[in-house]
């Protein structure tokens, strides 16, 4: 009986103010290691001393080949986030996209559509498109009907930019952000209509999709780092720089943690495991 | 060009006809074929309900998926429900997804039907309410507050006995969480913010291969994939209902989508080999 | 001004998701739940917000004629009829007229199933999909094409009729190489996620403002 009690009696907090749930702890160490490595990148770009290069995209490339075959056929590009909202940053990393879009469409004088579901980010995309339209000198190209809120709803959505795009048959169709089931839908609309796919995305789920429908892909992480690297900023990419070290360490804990349990006998424990689950 | 040649493109019409066919004939004449039960997917979940949860347990069932998905979610609930009202717990629904709600509710009144189940003392429907995240995890420490103290239909929790053992959803009060997810919020709701609670997962199956790592890692204890998930349950439960007969139509379509494939090889081929030839 | 005072409220409240976020796993969470009580209750304002934003936005597309203007009066009309029909059906300030049954029709009969119509299109698109992009064009296709099959006959009835041991293998396939593929993409994400998170604590993403 008393084990009995012993065991459905809550367990302490750790350091006497944390949760007691595995990785809570090692959790909050991960987050400051990030933060101390990207702060450590930036100070480095700010001072003009050296940090590591990051490889090119294909994906990136893609987009001004998409946009250049768009104005030699008098088509406009479509750009698209399906899943966008102030607080999601795969909507910050798109504002990158959309910014970098606009103005070769702004510069080569193509019609760029954006399509909405977000009746907030509807107006941070028409300001950045406006502010694109602007820097390329010719603010009176910049119309405001193509930035366009359809439905907040998710197939009223992809429905209205299936029609769209049969109606008005971009060359291009750009398909970033966070995609739902939708995703397929929009992809083959696209494709049926013959034109150039470019999909970013960090829903693995319907990353296949994308993979199956579309020209590029951009996977997962690749759709943040070429948010940075189309800013062509030392500091915005020294944060990517920062990612991968990260990342490299993680990798390296997995290996180690790997041989350890190997090695480990039966019924023995993985010193490496215990610290983490702290 | 050759009948093999035609088969590296096909008209995407006549696809579409195919598919169609393929999915409207099995469910008007069904073939009824065997089907094995998922020993690391579908067992643990039905093996919990039935075997570990303690008796007169209360269980959160939370409905996140819309019309879209529920021909997959909506036989799982139907299954999960009846289960748990047969071994004698309790439920209280809530939905991360305002559609949920609803069709959570129309699914679990036509079980309780059946079964003999009454609202407000073997299950309650709390509903959706806009807030997203910081209102599920404001349920943490008084769900009645985070449900503005009424039901779906807006009638007092008060008026329910079952909802006076449920002021918070927290582990002396509940034993488990299920949720049917069709995407975002979901399934990331739990492991980040209810992790202590046994989590099981009623999913889309578009989804099951991007949740594996939950499950490897024990974050998530059970899973439905699908409608296969569904019809397996209720093999296990011995009552087979709406998942089993769409089997059929799904196994039809998967192979017409094999065959597809590999037409579409076929004649990739030929037409290579002449090119080069 | 025009740049910084945006700057800092996002700055602010970019700290203030920070420490919600972390702070859940935090002993003692009561303190969060009245922030929360707050936020769901303006979230729920946000929501009438959205409904006056969305009827100014149609309102100006019927005024100027746009191109399908006549949709946007669709629009407006369904938007507040279904909402008046749900809060004032049963009587002004009285709840339960999500109860009603042409509320309730309305939810079953035709939103649910042009819901389910819409998402029933994805049996057919990837149909064509898988039969255009699954080519033995590289190695890599091919082993793609192979791992799709297994998937796909391990997940219906008939794989087992074709070779028991079809569900076996499309597990073993899930719960290893494509598990580990998950994690990999998943810790990228995660990764991606917090330095993009980190450019904004920083101030140094300033898309919103249309820099």
């Amino acid at each position: 009986m008393l084990m009995l009690l012993a065991a459905a009696a809550p367990a302490p907090p750790k350091w006497g103010f944390i949760r007691p749930v595995d990785h809570a702890t090692s959790g909050l160490f991960v987050t400051l290691i990030m933060g101390f490595l990207t702060w450590l990148m930036i100070t480095r770009a700010r001072a003009g001393l050296p940090i590591p290069a990051i490889r090119k995209i294909a994906g990136l490339e893609a987009i001004d080949e998409a946009v250049g075959r768009a104005t030699e056929m008098g088509r406009p590009v479509h750009i698209s986030d399906f899943d966008a909202d102030l607080q999601y940053p795969s909507t910050w990393a798109f504002w990158a996209y959309l910014a970098h879009t606009a103005k070769l469409c702004a510069q080569y004088d193509t019609r760029i559509i954006n399509c909405n579901r977000d009746y907030l980010v509807i107006s941070v995309n028409e300001e950045i498109i406006q502010q694109a339209y602007l820097e390329a000198g010719r603010p009176d190209a910049f119309n405001r009907d193509d930035v366009r809120f359809y439905s907040s709803r998710q197939f009223a959505w992809a429905a209205a930019v299936c029609g769209m795009l049969h109606r008005e048959k971009p060359a291009a169709s750009l398909l970033i952000g966070f995609f739902y089931a939708e995703s397929l839908i929009l992809a083959e609309a696209g494709n049926l209509i013959g034109a150039i796919q470019i999909a970013a995305t960090e829903s693995t789920a319907q990353l296949p999709f994308f993979v199956a429908a579309c020209d590029y892909t951009m996977i997962g992480e690749e759709m943040y780092a070429g948010a940075a690297y189309l800013s062509r900023e030392p500091v915005m990419t020294g944060t990517v720089v920062a990612q991968d070290v990260v990342k490299m360490m993680v990798y390296a804990i997995f290996v180690v943690g790997t041989l350890v349990q190997t090695f480990t006998p039966a019924g023995g424990k993985n010193f490496l495991n215990e610290w983490l689950k702290f | 060009m050759s009948i093999w040649e035609r088969f590296d493109r096909i008209d995407a019409r006549w696809i579409y006809l195919f598919m169609a066919l393929a999915l409207i004939l099995p469910v008007l004449r069904p073939i009824g074929m065997p089907m094995s039960v998922n020993p690391q997917l579908t067992q643990p979940f039905y093996d919990w309900i039935e075997k570990e949860l303690p008796p007169n347990s209360l269980v959160i069932m939370d409905a996140a998926y819309s019309g879209g998905s529920a021909a997959e979610c909506d036989p799982q609930m139907a299954a999960n429900f009846r289960h748990l009202m047969k071994k004698g717990h309790k439920v209280v629904l809530i939905a991360q997804w305002e559609l949920g709600a609803r069709l959570s509710k129309n699914v679990v009144d036509a079980v309780a039907r059946e079964v003999g189940a009454v609202y407000g003392r073997d299950y309650v429907v709390a509903g959706w309410r806009a807030g997203g995240t910081p209102w599920m995890r404001s349920l943490q420490d008084d769900f009645w507050a985070g449900m503005t103290g009424v039901d779906i239909d807006g009638t007092s929790l008060g008026e329910f006995p079952l909802m006076q053992r449920l002021k918070a959803i927290k582990p002396d009060q509940v034993a488990g969480i299920i949720i049917y997810s069709a995407g975002s919020p979901g399934i990331s709701t739990y492991t980040q913010f209810f992790p202590e609670f046994p989590l099981y997962v009623g999913n889309v199956a578009v989804q099951v291969p991007g949740n594996m790592p939950l499950l490897q890692a024990r974050q998530v204890l059970g899973m439905l994939s699908g409608l296969r998930g569904a019809a397996e349950y209720e093999k296990l439960i011995g009552e087979p209902g709406r998942a089993t007969k769409l089997m059929d139509a799904q196994s039809v379509a998967h192979m017409l989508i094999i065959i597809l494939i590999v037409l579409g090889n076929i004649g990739y081929i030929v037409k290579n080999r002449q090119k080069s030839a | 001004m025009r740049r910084e005072v945006p700057i800092f409220i996002a700055t602010v409240v970019a700290l203030y998701a920070f420490v919600w976020q972390v702070s859940h796993h935090a002993w003692n969470t009561g303190w969060l739940t009245q922030t929360d009580l707050w936020r769901t209750f303006m979230v729920q304002v946000a929501v009438f917000l959205g409904a006056i934003n969305l009827t100014r936005l149609h309102a100006n597309n019927i005024r100027r004629r746009r191109e399908h203007w006549i949709f946007s009066v669709i629009c407006i009309v369904v938007l507040w009829s279904y909402m008046a029909l749900g809060m004032l059906g049963n009587g002004l300030f009285t709840s339960g007229g999500n109860n009603l049954p042409t509320y309730r029709w309305i939810h079953d009969a035709m939103l649910v199933p042009i819901d389910s119509a819409i998402f029933s299109l994805l049996a057919f698109f990837i149909a064509s999909a898988a039969y255009r992009a699954f080519r033995v064009r590289t190695r890599e296709a091919t082993a793609m094409l192979v791992v799709a099959v297994i998937i796909m006959l391990s997940n219906v009835p008939v794989g087992e009729v074709i070779w028991s041991k079809f569900p076996t293998l499309g597990q073993w396939i899930l719960k290893f190489p494509n598990a580990a593929g998950m994690r990999g993409i998943q810790i990228g994400v995660f990764l991606g996620t917090f330095a993009a998170t980190l450019r904004l604590f920083l101030g140094l993403e300033r898309k919103y403002l249309g820099a």
